[in-house]
Protein backbone atom coordinates (compact mmCIF):
# COMPACT_ATOMS: atom_id res chain seq x y z
CA UNK A 1 0.00 0.00 0.00
CA UNK A 2 2.93 2.28 0.87
CA UNK A 3 4.98 1.04 -2.19
CA UNK A 4 2.11 2.06 -4.24
CA UNK A 5 1.49 5.35 -3.03
CA UNK A 6 4.94 5.65 -3.31
CA UNK A 7 5.16 5.08 -6.72
CA UNK A 8 2.49 6.73 -8.01
CA UNK A 9 4.74 10.03 -7.49
CA UNK A 10 6.22 10.12 -10.56
CA UNK A 11 9.24 12.48 -9.00
CA UNK A 12 9.80 9.36 -5.94
CA UNK A 13 9.28 6.68 -9.15
CA UNK A 14 12.08 9.59 -11.47
CA UNK A 15 14.51 9.77 -8.08
CA UNK A 16 14.77 5.69 -7.22
CA UNK A 17 15.07 5.15 -10.83
CA UNK A 18 17.94 7.87 -11.10
CA UNK A 19 19.03 6.34 -7.71
CA UNK A 20 20.13 3.10 -9.00
CA UNK A 21 21.44 4.11 -12.18
CA UNK A 22 23.69 5.98 -10.60
CA UNK A 23 24.37 3.19 -7.88
CA UNK A 24 24.86 0.61 -10.71
CA UNK A 25 27.22 2.67 -12.60
CA UNK A 26 29.20 3.87 -9.96
CA UNK A 27 29.80 0.62 -8.46
CA UNK A 28 29.57 -1.49 -11.40
CA UNK A 29 30.87 1.07 -14.26
CA UNK A 30 35.06 0.37 -12.98
CA UNK A 31 34.44 -3.11 -14.44
CA UNK A 32 33.62 -1.35 -17.80
CA UNK A 33 35.92 1.32 -17.35
CA UNK A 34 39.08 -0.04 -16.23
CA UNK A 35 41.50 2.82 -16.94
CA UNK A 36 43.29 3.41 -13.48
CA UNK A 37 42.03 6.35 -10.97
CA UNK A 38 45.59 6.73 -9.87
CA UNK A 39 47.19 6.81 -13.33
CA UNK A 40 48.95 10.09 -14.23
CA UNK A 41 50.33 11.11 -17.08
CA UNK A 42 52.15 14.40 -17.39
CA UNK A 43 51.32 14.52 -21.37
CA UNK A 44 48.17 14.32 -20.73
CA UNK A 45 47.39 16.85 -18.10
CA UNK A 46 44.12 18.87 -18.12
CA UNK A 47 42.84 17.30 -21.15
CA UNK A 48 39.01 18.80 -22.46
CA UNK A 49 36.26 16.06 -22.86
CA UNK A 50 37.26 13.95 -26.05
CA UNK A 51 38.00 10.46 -27.20
CA UNK A 52 40.00 8.33 -25.09
CA UNK A 53 39.25 10.84 -21.93
CA UNK A 54 35.10 10.74 -22.20
CA UNK A 55 35.36 13.55 -19.17
CA UNK A 56 38.55 14.82 -19.54
CA UNK A 57 41.57 14.43 -17.45
CA UNK A 58 42.92 16.44 -14.35
CA UNK A 59 45.64 18.35 -13.60
CA UNK A 60 47.89 15.12 -12.86
CA UNK A 61 46.76 13.58 -16.29
CA UNK A 62 44.04 11.27 -14.32
CA UNK A 63 41.49 10.39 -16.26
CA UNK A 64 38.16 11.82 -14.81
CA UNK A 65 35.78 9.64 -15.48
CA UNK A 66 37.54 6.74 -13.90
CA UNK A 67 38.03 8.84 -10.56
CA UNK A 68 34.17 9.85 -11.08
CA UNK A 69 33.23 6.39 -10.48
CA UNK A 70 35.68 5.59 -7.92
CA UNK A 71 35.45 8.71 -6.12
CA UNK A 72 31.71 7.72 -6.13
CA UNK A 73 32.08 4.43 -4.34
CA UNK A 74 34.10 6.66 -1.98
CA UNK A 75 31.46 8.97 -1.04
CA UNK A 76 28.39 7.13 -1.41
CA UNK A 77 29.72 4.78 0.93
CA UNK A 78 31.03 7.26 3.79
CA UNK A 79 27.33 9.06 2.69
CA UNK A 80 25.82 5.59 3.48
CA UNK A 81 27.71 4.95 6.51
CA UNK A 82 27.58 8.28 7.84
CA UNK A 83 23.92 7.83 7.98
CA UNK A 84 23.39 4.86 9.62
CA UNK A 85 25.81 6.09 12.34
CA UNK A 86 23.78 9.00 12.83
CA UNK A 87 20.61 7.18 12.84
CA UNK A 88 21.38 4.50 15.31
CA UNK A 89 22.86 7.65 17.47
CA UNK A 90 19.68 9.88 17.09
CA UNK A 91 17.35 7.04 17.72
CA UNK A 92 19.08 5.66 21.29
CA UNK A 93 19.24 9.76 22.42
CA UNK A 94 15.97 10.36 21.39
CA UNK A 95 14.20 7.51 22.40
CA UNK A 96 15.97 7.39 25.83
CA UNK A 97 15.38 10.67 26.70
CA UNK A 98 11.27 10.65 25.21
CA UNK A 99 10.82 7.33 26.85
CA UNK A 100 12.49 7.43 30.36
CA UNK A 101 12.24 10.88 31.08
CA UNK A 102 13.48 12.06 34.55
CA UNK A 103 16.60 13.52 34.90
CA UNK A 104 18.11 11.82 31.66
CA UNK A 105 15.68 13.83 29.45
CA UNK A 106 17.02 17.34 30.22
CA UNK A 107 20.57 16.54 29.45
CA UNK A 108 19.88 14.34 26.57
CA UNK A 109 18.26 16.93 24.91
CA UNK A 110 20.90 19.83 26.34
CA UNK A 111 23.52 17.74 24.92
CA UNK A 112 21.23 17.19 21.13
CA UNK A 113 20.80 21.15 21.34
CA UNK A 114 24.56 22.32 22.21
CA UNK A 115 25.80 20.13 19.33
CA UNK A 116 23.70 21.46 16.70
CA UNK A 117 24.69 25.14 17.82
CA UNK A 118 28.50 24.57 16.19
CA UNK A 119 28.41 21.48 14.47
CA UNK A 120 30.17 22.39 11.74
CA UNK A 121 33.35 23.52 13.61
CA UNK A 122 33.05 20.65 15.64
CA UNK A 123 33.27 18.32 12.76
CA UNK A 124 36.71 20.57 11.88
CA UNK A 125 37.70 20.07 15.13
CA UNK A 126 37.27 16.17 15.61
CA UNK A 127 38.99 15.74 12.20
CA UNK A 128 41.96 17.45 12.65
CA UNK A 129 42.53 15.93 16.10
CA UNK A 130 41.10 12.19 15.12
CA UNK A 131 42.72 12.37 11.62
CA UNK A 132 41.13 11.87 8.38
CA UNK A 133 40.31 8.40 7.46
CA UNK A 134 37.46 7.40 5.95
CA UNK A 135 36.37 5.46 9.22
CA UNK A 136 36.88 8.75 11.10
CA UNK A 137 35.06 10.66 8.63
CA UNK A 138 32.44 8.50 8.60
CA UNK A 139 32.14 8.04 13.11
CA UNK A 140 32.73 12.30 13.01
CA UNK A 141 29.91 13.25 10.48
CA UNK A 142 27.53 10.63 12.00
CA UNK A 143 28.56 11.53 15.33
CA UNK A 144 27.65 15.51 14.54
CA UNK A 145 24.78 15.23 12.73
CA UNK A 146 22.57 12.86 14.78
CA UNK A 147 20.50 15.76 15.77
CA UNK A 148 17.96 16.20 13.79
CA UNK A 149 16.66 11.97 14.17
CA UNK A 150 16.96 12.75 18.05
CA UNK A 151 14.76 15.29 18.15
CA UNK A 152 12.11 13.67 15.90
CA UNK A 153 12.38 10.48 17.30
CA UNK A 154 11.51 12.15 20.73
CA UNK A 155 8.97 13.82 19.60
CA UNK A 156 7.13 10.47 17.99
CA UNK A 157 8.07 8.67 21.41
CA UNK A 158 6.68 10.66 23.56
CA UNK A 159 3.52 10.75 21.37
CA UNK A 160 3.20 6.97 21.14
CA UNK A 161 3.86 5.89 24.43
CA UNK A 162 1.04 7.99 26.14
CA UNK A 163 -0.88 5.69 24.29
CA UNK A 164 -3.14 2.80 25.15
CA UNK A 165 -1.51 0.09 23.76
CA UNK A 166 1.70 1.20 25.94
CA UNK A 167 -0.84 1.19 28.97
CA UNK A 168 -1.97 -2.33 27.84
CA UNK A 169 1.81 -3.92 27.53
CA UNK A 170 2.04 -2.55 31.35
CA UNK A 171 -1.03 -3.76 32.72
CA UNK A 172 -0.26 -7.29 31.31
CA UNK A 173 3.50 -6.76 33.77
CA UNK A 174 5.66 -6.25 30.37
CA UNK A 175 9.40 -4.67 31.24
CA UNK A 176 10.12 -1.26 30.35
CA UNK A 177 12.53 -2.18 28.45
CA UNK A 178 10.86 -4.44 26.77
CA UNK A 179 7.43 -1.87 26.09
CA UNK A 180 10.33 0.56 24.24
CA UNK A 181 11.58 -1.99 22.29
CA UNK A 182 8.76 -4.09 20.90
CA UNK A 183 6.04 -1.44 21.21
CA UNK A 184 6.95 2.00 20.74
CA UNK A 185 9.91 2.07 18.95
CA UNK A 186 7.91 -0.14 15.83
CA UNK A 187 5.93 2.53 15.51
CA UNK A 188 8.80 5.11 14.81
CA UNK A 189 10.01 2.90 11.97
CA UNK A 190 8.32 5.23 8.98
CA UNK A 191 9.67 8.33 10.86
CA UNK A 192 13.15 6.56 10.70
CA UNK A 193 13.07 5.79 6.96
CA UNK A 194 12.24 8.83 5.92
CA UNK A 195 14.60 10.73 8.67
CA UNK A 196 17.41 8.33 7.10
CA UNK A 197 16.57 8.72 3.33
CA UNK A 198 17.04 12.58 3.90
CA UNK A 199 19.86 12.12 6.07
CA UNK A 200 21.88 10.35 3.34
CA UNK A 201 21.38 13.35 1.30
CA UNK A 202 22.99 15.40 4.37
CA UNK A 203 25.84 13.05 4.39
CA UNK A 204 27.14 13.38 1.41
CA UNK A 205 26.54 16.74 1.10
CA UNK A 206 28.89 16.87 4.44
CA UNK A 207 31.20 14.34 2.95
CA UNK A 208 32.02 16.73 0.22
CA UNK A 209 32.43 20.08 2.02
CA UNK A 210 34.79 18.06 4.24
CA UNK A 211 36.19 16.82 1.61
CA UNK A 212 36.65 19.99 -0.62
CA UNK A 213 38.57 22.04 2.90
CA UNK A 214 41.16 19.17 2.29
CA UNK A 215 40.22 17.48 5.51
CA UNK A 216 38.13 14.91 4.77
CA UNK A 217 39.09 11.90 1.96
CA UNK A 218 42.76 12.53 1.36
CA UNK A 219 44.71 12.02 -2.25
CA UNK A 220 45.03 9.85 -3.99
CA UNK A 221 42.01 8.21 -2.98
CA UNK A 222 39.33 9.92 -5.13
CA UNK A 223 35.71 11.30 -3.77
CA UNK A 224 33.58 13.77 -5.16
CA UNK A 225 34.26 16.30 -2.28
CA UNK A 226 38.24 16.41 -2.85
CA UNK A 227 37.97 16.22 -6.80
CA UNK A 228 36.49 19.69 -6.95
CA UNK A 229 39.40 21.01 -4.01
CA UNK A 230 42.15 20.87 -7.04
CA UNK A 231 38.95 21.72 -9.64
CA UNK A 232 38.52 25.42 -8.33
CA UNK A 233 42.91 26.36 -9.23
CA UNK A 234 42.10 25.33 -12.54
CA UNK A 235 38.49 26.50 -13.17
CA UNK A 236 39.80 28.93 -15.73
CA UNK A 237 41.52 26.91 -18.04
CA UNK A 238 39.57 23.24 -17.46
CA UNK A 239 36.06 24.09 -16.29
CA UNK A 240 34.68 20.47 -16.94
CA UNK A 241 36.77 19.22 -14.09
CA UNK A 242 34.71 21.60 -11.53
CA UNK A 243 31.33 20.77 -13.62
CA UNK A 244 31.15 17.07 -13.39
CA UNK A 245 31.58 16.04 -9.67
CA UNK A 246 29.82 19.08 -8.56
CA UNK A 247 26.72 17.69 -10.56
CA UNK A 248 26.76 14.51 -9.53
CA UNK A 249 26.70 15.25 -5.59
CA UNK A 250 23.69 17.72 -6.89
CA UNK A 251 22.06 14.95 -8.52
CA UNK A 252 22.30 12.10 -5.77
CA UNK A 253 21.41 14.43 -3.46
CA UNK A 254 18.50 15.51 -4.96
CA UNK A 255 17.41 12.36 -5.76
CA UNK A 256 17.65 11.72 -2.08
CA UNK A 257 15.92 14.45 -1.18
CA UNK A 258 12.42 13.71 -3.69
CA UNK A 259 12.77 10.22 -2.10
CA UNK A 260 12.51 11.34 1.12
CA UNK A 261 9.87 13.64 0.85
CA UNK A 262 7.92 11.00 -1.54
CA UNK A 263 8.46 8.91 1.41
CA UNK A 264 7.36 11.31 3.96
CA UNK A 265 4.30 11.46 1.89
CA UNK A 266 3.33 8.13 1.48
CA UNK A 267 3.72 7.02 5.09
CA UNK A 268 1.08 9.97 6.01
CA UNK A 269 -0.14 11.50 3.97
CA UNK A 270 -1.97 13.88 6.34
CA UNK A 271 1.40 15.62 6.61
CA UNK A 272 0.95 16.69 2.88
CA UNK A 273 0.26 20.46 2.79
CA UNK B 1 25.11 25.15 27.38
CA UNK B 2 28.49 26.95 26.41
CA UNK B 3 30.28 25.39 29.08
CA UNK B 4 29.20 22.33 27.67
CA UNK B 5 30.33 23.25 24.19
CA UNK B 6 33.58 24.49 25.50
CA UNK B 7 34.39 20.96 28.12
CA UNK B 8 33.40 18.37 24.71
CA UNK B 9 36.05 20.77 22.46
CA UNK B 10 38.50 21.35 25.08
CA UNK B 11 38.42 17.80 26.36
CA UNK B 12 37.86 16.73 22.18
CA UNK B 13 41.25 18.46 21.61
CA UNK B 14 43.08 17.52 24.87
CA UNK B 15 42.67 13.87 25.40
CA UNK B 16 42.98 12.28 21.87
CA UNK B 17 45.99 10.56 20.63
CA UNK B 18 46.63 13.36 18.31
CA UNK B 19 46.71 16.31 20.45
CA UNK B 20 49.01 18.77 21.57
CA UNK B 21 51.97 16.65 22.41
CA UNK B 22 52.19 15.05 19.60
CA UNK B 23 52.94 18.92 18.15
CA UNK B 24 56.63 18.40 18.55
CA UNK B 25 58.58 17.59 16.39
CA UNK B 26 60.39 14.43 16.28
CA UNK B 27 63.79 15.93 16.00
CA UNK B 28 63.10 17.91 19.37
CA UNK B 29 65.61 16.85 22.06
CA UNK B 30 64.11 16.23 25.34
CA UNK B 31 65.11 19.30 27.09
CA UNK B 32 63.12 21.41 23.88
CA UNK B 33 60.38 18.90 24.51
CA UNK B 34 60.15 19.70 28.39
CA UNK B 35 60.27 23.36 27.83
CA UNK B 36 57.23 23.20 25.33
CA UNK B 37 55.31 21.43 27.55
CA UNK B 38 55.63 23.57 30.26
CA UNK B 39 55.13 26.65 28.27
CA UNK B 40 51.89 25.05 27.19
CA UNK B 41 50.92 23.87 30.58
CA UNK B 42 50.76 20.17 29.32
CA UNK B 43 52.75 18.87 32.53
CA UNK B 44 49.00 19.63 34.24
CA UNK B 45 46.45 17.15 34.47
CA UNK B 46 43.50 17.75 31.38
CA UNK B 47 41.20 18.91 34.00
CA UNK B 48 43.37 21.07 35.59
CA UNK B 49 43.60 22.56 32.60
CA UNK B 50 40.49 23.26 31.76
CA UNK B 51 39.63 24.82 35.20
CA UNK B 52 42.51 27.39 33.79
CA UNK B 53 41.38 27.70 30.62
CA UNK B 54 38.07 28.50 31.68
CA UNK B 55 38.87 30.91 34.48
CA UNK B 56 40.88 32.87 31.34
CA UNK B 57 38.18 32.44 29.32
CA UNK B 58 35.56 34.21 31.51
CA UNK B 59 38.32 36.87 31.67
CA UNK B 60 38.09 37.27 27.89
CA UNK B 61 41.72 35.22 27.48
CA UNK B 62 41.56 32.41 25.37
CA UNK B 63 45.26 31.40 25.52
CA UNK B 64 48.12 32.02 22.98
CA UNK B 65 47.80 31.42 19.17
CA UNK B 66 50.55 28.25 18.76
CA UNK B 67 50.47 29.48 14.79
CA UNK B 68 51.34 33.42 15.06
CA UNK B 69 52.07 33.82 19.05
CA UNK B 70 48.97 36.24 19.21
CA UNK B 71 46.36 35.63 21.89
CA UNK B 72 43.25 34.01 20.42
CA UNK B 73 40.46 36.82 20.90
CA UNK B 74 43.07 39.32 18.89
CA UNK B 75 42.81 36.64 15.63
CA UNK B 76 39.50 35.90 16.11
CA UNK B 77 37.90 39.89 16.91
CA UNK B 78 39.96 40.61 14.07
CA UNK B 79 37.90 37.88 12.04
CA UNK B 80 34.49 38.16 13.33
CA UNK B 81 33.31 41.43 12.05
CA UNK B 82 33.70 39.83 8.26
CA UNK B 83 32.02 36.75 9.36
CA UNK B 84 29.21 38.61 11.00
CA UNK B 85 28.72 41.04 8.10
CA UNK B 86 28.55 38.27 5.07
CA UNK B 87 26.27 35.90 7.53
CA UNK B 88 24.14 39.17 8.37
CA UNK B 89 23.85 40.49 4.74
CA UNK B 90 23.16 36.51 3.86
CA UNK B 91 20.60 36.05 6.11
CA UNK B 92 18.64 39.45 5.16
CA UNK B 93 18.55 38.55 1.93
CA UNK B 94 16.98 34.84 2.46
CA UNK B 95 14.04 36.84 4.52
CA UNK B 96 13.74 39.49 1.81
CA UNK B 97 13.91 37.25 -0.72
CA UNK B 98 12.33 34.03 1.11
CA UNK B 99 9.24 35.44 2.55
CA UNK B 100 7.95 36.96 -0.67
CA UNK B 101 8.58 33.35 -2.25
CA UNK B 102 6.82 31.91 0.34
CA UNK B 103 3.51 34.34 0.64
CA UNK B 104 3.50 33.39 -3.18
CA UNK B 105 3.70 29.57 -2.94
CA UNK B 106 0.82 29.44 -0.26
CA UNK B 107 -1.60 32.05 -1.98
CA UNK B 108 -1.06 30.78 -5.61
CA UNK B 109 -0.96 26.78 -4.00
CA UNK B 110 -0.59 24.02 -6.31
CA UNK B 111 0.21 26.16 -9.15
CA UNK B 112 2.69 26.55 -11.73
CA UNK B 113 4.71 28.74 -10.10
CA UNK B 114 4.09 26.94 -6.14
CA UNK B 115 6.00 24.20 -7.88
CA UNK B 116 8.63 25.80 -9.37
CA UNK B 117 9.56 27.30 -6.00
CA UNK B 118 9.10 23.86 -4.57
CA UNK B 119 11.47 22.06 -7.04
CA UNK B 120 14.03 25.24 -7.09
CA UNK B 121 14.11 25.31 -3.12
CA UNK B 122 14.28 21.01 -2.87
CA UNK B 123 17.30 22.26 -5.77
CA UNK B 124 18.76 25.01 -3.14
CA UNK B 125 19.09 21.95 -0.18
CA UNK B 126 20.37 19.86 -2.66
CA UNK B 127 23.32 21.85 -4.39
CA UNK B 128 26.57 21.52 -2.32
CA UNK B 129 27.21 25.71 -1.52
CA UNK B 130 31.07 25.16 -2.66
CA UNK B 131 30.33 24.33 -5.90
CA UNK B 132 27.56 26.34 -6.67
CA UNK B 133 30.02 29.19 -4.89
CA UNK B 134 32.70 27.24 -8.36
CA UNK B 135 30.11 27.56 -10.77
CA UNK B 136 28.91 31.01 -10.00
CA UNK B 137 32.70 32.11 -10.07
CA UNK B 138 33.02 30.22 -13.57
CA UNK B 139 30.12 32.20 -15.06
CA UNK B 140 30.34 35.46 -13.61
CA UNK B 141 34.08 36.19 -12.57
CA UNK B 142 36.14 33.81 -15.58
CA UNK B 143 33.06 34.27 -18.74
CA UNK B 144 31.27 37.17 -18.02
CA UNK B 145 34.36 39.37 -15.85
CA UNK B 146 31.20 40.91 -13.84
CA UNK B 147 32.27 40.59 -10.50
CA UNK B 148 35.39 39.64 -8.54
CA UNK B 149 36.51 35.93 -7.30
CA UNK B 150 37.52 36.42 -4.44
CA UNK B 151 38.54 38.72 -1.18
CA UNK B 152 36.42 41.58 0.45
CA UNK B 153 38.42 44.07 -1.74
CA UNK B 154 40.43 44.92 -4.12
CA UNK B 155 44.35 45.05 -3.47
CA UNK B 156 44.25 47.70 -6.18
CA UNK B 157 41.70 49.92 -5.09
CA UNK B 158 41.53 51.51 -2.00
CA UNK B 159 37.94 49.39 -1.16
CA UNK B 160 35.33 51.84 -1.44
CA UNK B 161 31.83 51.09 -0.82
CA UNK B 162 31.26 49.93 -4.15
CA UNK B 163 34.11 47.37 -4.58
CA UNK B 164 33.07 45.90 -1.20
CA UNK B 165 29.89 45.67 -1.92
CA UNK B 166 30.80 43.63 -5.47
CA UNK B 167 33.19 41.21 -3.43
CA UNK B 168 29.76 40.86 -1.20
CA UNK B 169 27.54 39.82 -3.73
CA UNK B 170 28.48 36.47 -4.90
CA UNK B 171 29.49 34.62 -0.98
CA UNK B 172 26.37 36.22 0.51
CA UNK B 173 24.20 34.79 -2.52
CA UNK B 174 26.19 31.49 -1.94
CA UNK B 175 25.72 31.41 1.95
CA UNK B 176 22.20 32.61 1.46
CA UNK B 177 21.29 29.57 -0.91
CA UNK B 178 22.09 27.18 2.35
CA UNK B 179 18.91 28.75 4.80
CA UNK B 180 16.74 30.36 2.01
CA UNK B 181 14.80 26.92 0.97
CA UNK B 182 14.02 26.70 4.57
CA UNK B 183 12.51 30.77 4.96
CA UNK B 184 10.53 29.57 1.72
CA UNK B 185 8.88 26.31 2.89
CA UNK B 186 8.43 27.63 6.14
CA UNK B 187 6.57 30.61 4.84
CA UNK B 188 4.66 29.09 2.92
CA UNK B 189 3.18 26.08 5.68
CA UNK B 190 2.88 28.69 8.23
CA UNK B 191 0.79 30.86 6.15
CA UNK B 192 -1.97 28.51 4.38
CA UNK B 193 -2.19 27.55 8.40
CA UNK B 194 -3.22 30.95 8.80
CA UNK B 195 -5.23 31.37 6.46
CA UNK B 196 -7.68 28.61 7.38
CA UNK B 197 -8.51 29.99 10.43
CA UNK B 198 -11.72 31.62 11.50
CA UNK B 199 -10.77 35.25 12.20
CA UNK B 200 -9.14 35.45 8.27
CA UNK B 201 -12.23 34.19 6.70
CA UNK B 202 -14.27 36.60 8.58
CA UNK B 203 -11.90 39.49 7.56
CA UNK B 204 -12.54 37.89 4.68
CA UNK B 205 -16.42 37.95 4.66
CA UNK B 206 -16.31 41.66 5.84
CA UNK B 207 -15.18 42.75 2.70
CA UNK B 208 -11.86 43.81 3.15
CA UNK B 209 -9.21 43.54 0.67
CA UNK B 210 -7.52 40.48 -0.63
CA UNK B 211 -4.11 41.95 -0.08
CA UNK B 212 -5.16 43.60 3.43
CA UNK B 213 -6.15 40.09 4.95
CA UNK B 214 -3.38 38.50 3.90
CA UNK B 215 -1.22 41.10 4.55
CA UNK B 216 -2.67 43.11 7.85
CA UNK B 217 -4.34 39.86 9.21
CA UNK B 218 -2.21 36.33 8.22
CA UNK B 219 0.77 37.32 7.60
CA UNK B 220 1.06 38.90 10.89
CA UNK B 221 0.66 35.72 12.63
CA UNK B 222 2.48 33.50 9.90
CA UNK B 223 5.40 35.33 10.78
CA UNK B 224 5.74 33.63 14.24
CA UNK B 225 6.67 30.66 12.98
CA UNK B 226 9.16 32.00 10.69
CA UNK B 227 10.74 34.08 13.04
CA UNK B 228 11.80 31.20 15.31
CA UNK B 229 12.42 29.01 12.43
CA UNK B 230 15.03 31.84 11.56
CA UNK B 231 16.74 31.63 15.32
CA UNK B 232 17.35 27.43 14.23
CA UNK B 233 19.09 28.36 10.66
CA UNK B 234 21.69 30.70 12.25
CA UNK B 235 24.06 27.57 12.96
CA UNK B 236 23.10 26.46 9.50
CA UNK B 237 24.26 29.85 8.44
CA UNK B 238 27.74 30.04 10.29
CA UNK B 239 28.42 26.37 9.04
CA UNK B 240 27.86 27.49 5.55
CA UNK B 241 30.34 30.25 6.33
CA UNK B 242 33.03 28.21 6.40
CA UNK B 243 32.50 26.44 3.37
CA UNK B 244 31.65 29.78 1.64
CA UNK B 245 34.91 31.77 2.94
CA UNK B 246 37.09 29.14 1.71
CA UNK B 247 35.64 29.22 -1.79
CA UNK B 248 35.61 33.12 -2.02
CA UNK B 249 38.93 33.83 0.13
CA UNK B 250 36.70 35.77 2.40
CA UNK B 251 38.46 36.65 5.47
CA UNK B 252 36.29 35.60 8.49
CA UNK B 253 36.03 33.19 11.18
CA UNK B 254 35.59 29.82 8.74
CA UNK B 255 38.64 30.36 7.07
CA UNK B 256 40.59 30.62 10.45
CA UNK B 257 39.25 27.62 11.69
CA UNK B 258 40.26 25.78 8.41
CA UNK B 259 43.65 27.91 8.53
CA UNK B 260 43.88 26.36 12.29
CA UNK B 261 43.35 23.23 11.44
CA UNK B 262 45.94 22.72 8.95
CA UNK B 263 48.22 24.59 11.64
CA UNK B 264 47.15 22.55 14.08
CA UNK B 265 46.75 25.32 16.08
CA UNK B 266 44.74 23.53 18.83
CA UNK B 267 44.17 26.41 21.10
CA UNK B 268 43.02 28.65 18.40
CA UNK B 269 40.63 26.10 16.87
CA UNK B 270 39.05 25.91 20.57
CA UNK B 271 38.89 28.96 20.77
CA UNK B 272 37.13 29.90 17.65
CA UNK B 273 34.25 26.82 18.62
CA UNK B 274 33.83 28.48 21.46
CA UNK B 275 32.79 32.01 20.00
CA UNK B 276 30.74 30.68 17.33
CA UNK B 277 29.04 28.24 19.87
CA UNK B 278 28.38 31.78 21.91
CA UNK B 279 27.12 33.76 18.61
CA UNK B 280 24.73 31.32 17.90
CA UNK B 281 23.41 30.89 21.43
CA UNK B 282 23.46 35.21 21.36
CA UNK B 283 21.34 34.77 17.84
CA UNK B 284 18.38 32.75 19.51
CA UNK B 285 18.17 34.49 22.50
CA UNK B 286 17.42 37.81 20.41
CA UNK B 287 15.21 35.64 18.12
CA UNK B 288 13.42 34.65 21.55
CA UNK B 289 12.94 38.48 21.89
CA UNK B 290 11.58 39.20 18.63
CA UNK B 291 9.11 36.38 18.92
CA UNK B 292 7.81 37.58 22.20
CA UNK B 293 7.39 40.95 20.54
CA UNK B 294 6.04 39.60 17.33
CA UNK B 295 3.28 37.66 19.35
CA UNK B 296 2.56 39.36 22.87
CA UNK B 297 0.70 36.17 23.78
CA UNK B 298 3.66 34.32 24.18
CA UNK B 299 4.89 36.31 27.31
CA UNK B 300 1.60 35.00 29.18
CA UNK B 301 2.92 31.33 28.89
Amino acid sequence: MIGQRLLRNPLTLASVMVLIGIHVLVFAGPLAWSVSPQQTSALNALLPPGPGHPLGTDDLGRDELSRLLHGGQVTLLVGFAAMVTSTFLGLLVGATAAFYRGWLDPVLMRLTDTITAPAFFLIVTAIVVLGSGPLTLIAVIGGTSWMQVARVIYGETLRFKAQDFVLAAEAMGARRGAILIRHVLPQTIPSVVVSATLGIGFAILTEAAVSYLGLGIQPPTPSWGNMLQNAQQYVWTSPALAIFPGLVITVVVLAYNFLGDGLRDAVDPRLRI
Amino acid sequence: MLLLVSAITFLLVNLAPGGPASLMRMDATPEQREALSLRLGLDQPVPVRYVQWLGGALHGDLGTSLGSNEPVALRVVQRLPNTLLLAGVALALSIVIGIPMGVVAALRRNSVPDFLLAAVSILGVSVPAFWLGIILILALSVNLNWLPSSGITSTAGEGGLVDRVQHLIMPALVLSTTVLPYVVRFTRSALLEVLHQDYVRTATSKGLARVRVVFGHALRNALVPVVSIIGTLVPRLVGGSVVTESVFGWPGMGRLAIEAANGRDYPLIVGITVIVASVVVLSSLIVDLAYTWLDPRIRLA
